[in-house]
Order: structure tokens, then sequence, then C-alpha cells
């Protein structure tokens, strides 16, 4: 039955992920509230199951050369030393701090994304009007 | 004095232009400079948020590659996996030495996921894309409160 579950879970993050909207971040609180995961094993599972499907997504960009390597490719390097030290740290840190701080960067995200998206939303009503206005000077 | 004219004009538009010319080698140079400096900026960024989160890297990496790189957004979006999926592995190697993989629950939450993954992408074409950023934001602060108390 807790299987069941565990599929649910990957599923609903995994649309959001496929989506391209971060399907971890959804993941992990998703697994820690609803399935009692501890935070730690959360963000070690949702590490793991990001590899298949980037590894599938990123086959096909690079196939249609969406790619940028040289932008890419110092990011990797000084990235790789960064989330080594990261992951680090996060393992020394108590699981009930850790999740704590997940709060916060969820708050963080999610403020922004809150943000981008009524900016969004307010450019393409701009766009429209000024479409509709246009339409009406031709005629 | 028609001669001299020439002569100076000649003479202030060849100085003219190596100065453009020097100028133009130097922002050269410091553009850069400077976009190797942000790029190495994102890169720490990004990976320490990786490491520590477990996630949500790419939830940064996109917006960044954007704002601070001057990506076009569909190249930000790819540039971002490809820049992810070392990233992941590398924190992935940490935490599975810590012990702290729980590895019997990773494999049905794994299949939902790429099943999910799949859906999500076929689904992308049909689903407005402000109401969905609205309803994520929502979900996800409220998850943020849920897990801060």
């Amino acid at each position: 039955m807790n299987n069941l579950y565990y599929i649910i879970a990957g599923l609903v993050s995994g649309v959001v992920g496929g989506m391209g909207m971060g399907g971890g971040t959804l993941l992990i609180p998703i697994l820690t509230i609803f399935l009692a995961i501890a935070q730690k094993n959360a963000q070690a599972i949702n590490l793991l199951v990001f590899i298949p499907m980037s590894l599938f997504a990123l086959f096909v960009h690079i196939k249609n050369k969406l790619v940028d390597f040289k932008v890419g490719i110092p990011i990797i390097i000084i990235g790789i030393v960064f989330s080594l030290g990261g992951s680090f740290i996060a393992n020394t840190l108590t699981n009930g701090f850790l999740k704590r701080l997940f709060g916060v960067f969820l708050l963080g995200v999610g403020i922004n994304q809150m943000y981008q998206t009524i900016k969004n939303c307010k450019k393409t009503k701009e766009k429209e009007e000024r479409v509709y206005k246009f339409k009406i000077m031709i005629k | 004095m028609k001669k001299v004219n020439i002569e100076r004009s000649f003479n202030s538009n060849f100085a003219c232009s190596e100065y453009t010319i020097d100028f133009k080698l130097s922002t050269k140079n410091t553009r850069k400079k400077a976009s190797m400096l942000l790029k190495l900026i994102t890169g720490a960024v990004i990976g320490f948020v990786n490491g520590f989160w477990g996630g949500g890297g790419g939830m940064i990496c996109v917006p960044l590659l954007i704002q601070a790189i001057h990506l076009p957004e569909k190249k930000a979006h790819a540039t971002t996996l490809l820049i992810m999926l070392p990233l992941s592995i590398a924190s992935l190697i940490i935490y599975i030495i810590k012990g702290n993989m729980l590895w019997l629950e990773s494999i049905p939450i794994g299949l939902g996921f790429v099943v999910g993954g799949i859906l999500g992408a076929l689904l992308l074409k049909v689903i407005s894309n402000t109401w969905l950023g609205f309803i994520f934001s929502v979900v996800i602060i409220t998850g943020g409160i849920k897990m801060l108390l």
C-alpha cells in the first residue's frame, strides 16, 4: 500500500518537473510532509530520481542543439566543488533543522515564482492591449 | 591650406580609429572576464544550493542563466539540465556515503517520477502557463510554511 503512495508522489512531482518547473522542489515536501520520510533521505531520493529523467531530456535537447556547452562547462566545474561542500554540510546537520531551512528556501522560491508569474501575466496583457489598439487604428 | 587640412583630418581619423579599436578590444576583454566571473559565481551558488537542499538548483539556475548570462529562455532550460546532472551526481555520492539513501523507497518514487515527467512534457502543450505558475507557487509557499512550523 505504501508503494502506491510512493508512486503517486513520484507521479505528481514528475508531471510538474516535466513541465520544467522544478519537480524536486515539490517532491521533497511531499515526501517529508505526507509520507514521513526524513529530510536527508528525501533529499537523497530526489537527487537519485532526477538523474534518469534529466538524462533523457538532455539527450533530446542536445539533439535539438539547445545546449550551450561554452556556458555550461565552467559552471559545472565550479559547481561540483560547491555541491560536494554543500551536501557535506547538510549531512552534518539534524533532520529537523534542515527541514526548517528547506521551508525557508521553499518560501523564497514560491514568492519569486508568484512574482514572475504575475509579471509575465501583466506583460502578455499589455501586449494584447497594444495589438488590440493597433487593430483599431488600422480600421 | 588644403594639404594641411587633409593631413590633419587624416591624422585625427587615424588616431580616432586606433582609439576605437583599442577601446573595443579592452571592452571585449573586460566583458569576457566579467562573464567568466558571473559564470563562476553562478556555478558556486547553484552548486551549494543543490548540494545543501538536495534539489531546487534548477529553479535558481534557469533565471540566473537568463538574467546574468543572457541566454535565451529555451537554451537556458536545456543548459540547466546539462549543469544539474553532474552536480546532482556529485552531491548524491556524498548522501550515499553518509548512509542517507533509502534504496527500496526510491524505486517506486523513481518509476512514478519518470512516467510523470513524460506526462508533464505532453501536458505542457495543453495547459496555460500562467495558471500553472500560480498554482505551483501557492503550493510551494504552503509547503514552505508547513515545513517551517
